[in-house]
């Protein structure tokens, strides 16, 4: 696949940098007696911790990332065993996204370690190839390392950047998305885990180059919702932009059902779930909105929306709920058949909280505060063990898939 | 019924009457006032069923009746009179209002569906000079709630001991307490009164020199010139406002109080959407600073010079609420105090202790 880059480049251009073994890195950049060492960062061999993340000396012995402890410990009893340090590892993540943030403002970090950046090249911008070999120069000069994919879209950068670990650069050159993609199993695509991959081998597709030939409507059949989605971006075609949250004017998650729904109950749970992934949203941004939208739309695709600006900003599922089930039930009534539901946040005011003087005895005895403690010790708990980890009385009769979330 | 009675007489009436109409379409008797005359004054009568006025004026009676005339219409149609006599007539198409040349006839309702006027025997009764209690009101009324799911926060809190008036209201954001002396009251009471109804008494109640405050069980009464205004008491015990004035401070910084409201309002242009204003105090240097920003509009700075004592710190607060708190504490120098970014903080007379504006900050995430 690797092309010189002499040709210019046809169409967007996206680069997906992605660290190596990064935890992993920061401990041998910090020690330099463990370079070369395997190295395994993660919870307790003696308890049940798992492996966060291991050098490329230990995966020489078949450790990998979220493998538990003990296991671990047996396969390479002489890895150099520590506790993550996260505050270490944000201030290099920090160090790394300015390193990319002075190639282009059009950065949309997806985790600590990872990176999309839209390097469009337009007429005579500079080759999104060059950039990429810049920018792994840079890195490399932080002593540290990382894998990059330069494709057209982010589903095939981001299978690029895996491509070749560590310390590689794949190019995808535009118009050869299908070629790439074709051979590599399911399991490669962002989004495909255990349980589709099962039932697409039931149909017998394991590559994503027979991913690529059904037709929207045997995928929705197979997968569900998401199914033509998941085919389109198995043909290579991904027009999701780079998200850029700076400057972020609103938060919004929306959900297609599956079949019209008309049950007051599910559309209010399905409410329920967006507002609180909304709310999370904020809260992970540390910002507060006024004003909140509804979004539905019709059977016969009429999509009104309808909006409210409260007094107070809140980032509270408690508080903004009320508000979205008034929004829903002044533009909806039960029996009316629904395609789709979306809640969004706007109008972000400077992130405070008005105190009150009765529940001014201790910041922590506001039942307001108790509220917000909650909502941040949840959104921890979710960070950490996954978004199901833990679950409000009402969503859990709620088993909705993941909707993508919206910035504009 | 017929009687004559002078333009602006019978307009002082109407209005005062018409703070009792009800804005609800549903009752239309409650759109109405109570018009009676007999010898020789009239008396007008209005009600939403919280509030009931009752005033009226000497007029020249010729004969006694009683009528329910539409209330706005009327007082509407009063206003626009040249200033002459005017007279009012009961006839069999409605109340007929003549005035000079012009003439109107209004449909008129019956008087025996008018609400009867609360009977109000107070157990006590006080005397209170009307210019002191309306600028108690006008600076505590700031700080009433509007929320009715807290009716007891919708009220003021009125107090008279002996020789002292004090009111509190608080939106459980802010609170203020203002006391005065007071001579002559003649007795003590306490009740909770509904914002609305003391901000109308202290406005409509100025034109006499005296007036006259009084409670039963369930309603509050005050008397004034020629008027009888009762409202309902709110049931609930008021907040026990005491235990939220801080003991101490932290931070004290006593400054101009016209300075001050000037700079928080062009501070404020800065503070949109409910946006706080950040208040830095620095003793050592003698200054407060000002400071408000918001999102895709812009930012704002001021530096004021000050007497400042204590550590530095900096709070934020609500600017509203903050311009409120300072323009009706009515001294030339103001005193602010802080213990904490998360305490309320205190805005009174740079002396003494007779007006507390006692203020919740914003939390700034």
């Amino acid at each position: 696949m690797q092309q010189g880059w002499d040709t210019p480049w046809a169409g967007r251009g996206i680069l997906h940098v992605d660290m190596d073994a990064f935890f992993a890195s920061v401990e041998q950049l910090d020690h330099p007696e463990w370079r070369g060492r395997p190295v395994i960062v993660g919870g307790d061999r003696a308890s049940r911790g798992v492996v966060s993340t291991c050098s490329y000396e230990a995966r020489a012995f078949g450790v990998r990332s979220a493998m538990p402890s003990s296991q671990a410990a047996r396969l390479c009893p002489q890895a150099v065993w520590v506790s993550p340090r996260f505050g270490r590892y944000a201030e290099l993540s920090g160090a790394v996204r300015e390193i990319l943030a002075r190639y282009t403002p059009d950065v949309e970090p997806t985790s600590i370690d990872e990176a999309y950046l839209d390097v469009t090249p337009g007429a005579s911008g500079p080759h999104p190839v060059s950039l990429a070999e810049a920018i792994q120069r840079e890195v490399d000069e932080l002593s540290l390392s990382c894998s990059i994919g330069v494709a057209t879209s982010k589903t095939v950068a981001k299978i690029a950047s895996d491509h070749d670990k560590p310390h590689g650069i794949t190019v995808v050159e535009p118009g050869r998305e299908r070629e790439f993609l074709a051979p590599l199993g399911v399991r490669a695509l962002p989004g495909i885990g255990a349980s589709t991959a099962a039932r697409l081998a039931q149909s017998h597709i394991r590559t994503i180059g027979q991913l690529a030939t059904l037709d929207h409507a045997t995928a929705f059949r197979l997968i569900g919702s998401w199914g033509p989605d998941l085919v389109d971006r198995a043909r290579g075609i991904d027009p999701r932009p780079v998200l850029v949250e700076r400057g972020v004017k609103s938060i919004s998650h929306e959900h297609t059902f599956s079949t019209d729904v008309r049950e007051r109950s599910e559309v209010e749970d399905a409410l329920r779930s967006l507002v609180a992934r909304v709310a999370a949203r904020l809260r992970k941004k540390d910002l507060v909105a006024r004003t909140f939208t509804v979004k539905l739309r019709y059977a016969d695709f009429s999509t009104p929306t309808v909006r409210r600006t409260v007094e107070m900003p809140t980032d509270l599922d408690e508080e903004m709920f009320p508000v979205a089930l008034e929004l829903l039930r002044s533009a909806w009534s039960p029996g009316t058949g629904l395609r789709l539901l979306g809640f969004g946040a706007s109008g972000f005011a400077d992130s405070g909280v008005q105190l009150d003087l009765f529940s001014a005895c201790g910041p922590d005895d506001d039942v307001r505060s108790r509220r917000a403690a909650l909502a941040r010790g949840v959104d921890a708990v979710r960070a950490r063990f996954g978004a199901g980890a833990v679950k409000r009385g009402a969503e859990m009769m709620d088993r909705r898939e993941d909707p993508g979330p919206h910035s504009e | 019924m017929k009687f004559t009675v002078a333009r602006t007489e019978l307009l002082d009436a109407l209005s005062i009457a018409s703070k009792g109409l009800s804005s609800r379409t549903t009752l239309p008797i409650l759109g109405g006032m109570l018009v009676s005359a007999e010898q020789d004054s009239i008396t007008i009568q209005a009600t939403d069923l919280e509030i009931s006025i009752r005033t009226g004026c000497k007029a020249n009676v010729e004969s006694a009746g009683k009528i329910v005339v539409p209330g706005r219409l009327v007082t509407d149609i009063v206003r626009s009179l040249p200033e002459a006599a005017v007279t009012i007539e009961q006839q069999p198409t409605g109340a007929a209002v003549t005035c000079g040349q012009s003439s109107f006839v209004v449909r008129s309702l019956t008087p025996d569906d008018f609400p009867k006027f609360p009977d109000v025997t107070p157990s006590v009764m006080v005397s209170l000079p009307t210019d002191v209690f309306s600028n108690v009101v006008h600076q505590v009324s700031k700080a009433v709630s509007r929320d009715e799911t807290r009716p007891v926060l919708t009220g003021v809190l009125v107090v008279v001991e002996q020789d002292s008036l004090k009111m509190v209201a608080t939106d459980s954001y802010r609170l203020c307490v203002r006391e005065v002396s007071v001579e002559g009251s003649g007795g003590s009471l306490e009740a909770v009164v509904p914002g609305r109804a003391i901000e109308d008494v202290s406005r409509l109640a100025l034109s006499s020199e005296r007036m006259g405050l009084g409670v039963s069980e369930n309603q509050v009464v005050f008397t004034f010139g020629e008027t009888t205004f009762v409202s309902r008491r709110i049931e609930g015990s008021f907040p026990n406002y005491r235990q939220l004035l801080p003991q101490g401070y932290e931070t004290r910084v006593i400054i101009d109080r016209l300075e001050l409201i000037d700079a928080v309002k062009r501070v404020s242009l800065m503070a949109v959407h409910n946006s706080p204003i950040r208040v830095k105090i620095t003793p050592d240097e003698r200054v407060v600073t000002l400071t408000a920003q918001t999102q895709d509009i812009g930012e704002a700075r001021e530096d004021l010079e000050a007497d400042a004592a204590g550590s530095p710190i900096e709070i934020a607060f609500n600017h509203a609420y903050l311009a409120d708190g300072i323009s009706v504490a009515d001294s030339d120098k103001i005193a602010i105090e802080v213990v904490s970014p998360l305490k309320p903080g205190v805005i009174k007379p740079a002396e003494g202790d007779d007006f507390i504006y006692l203020l919740m900050p914003v939390r700034i995430g």
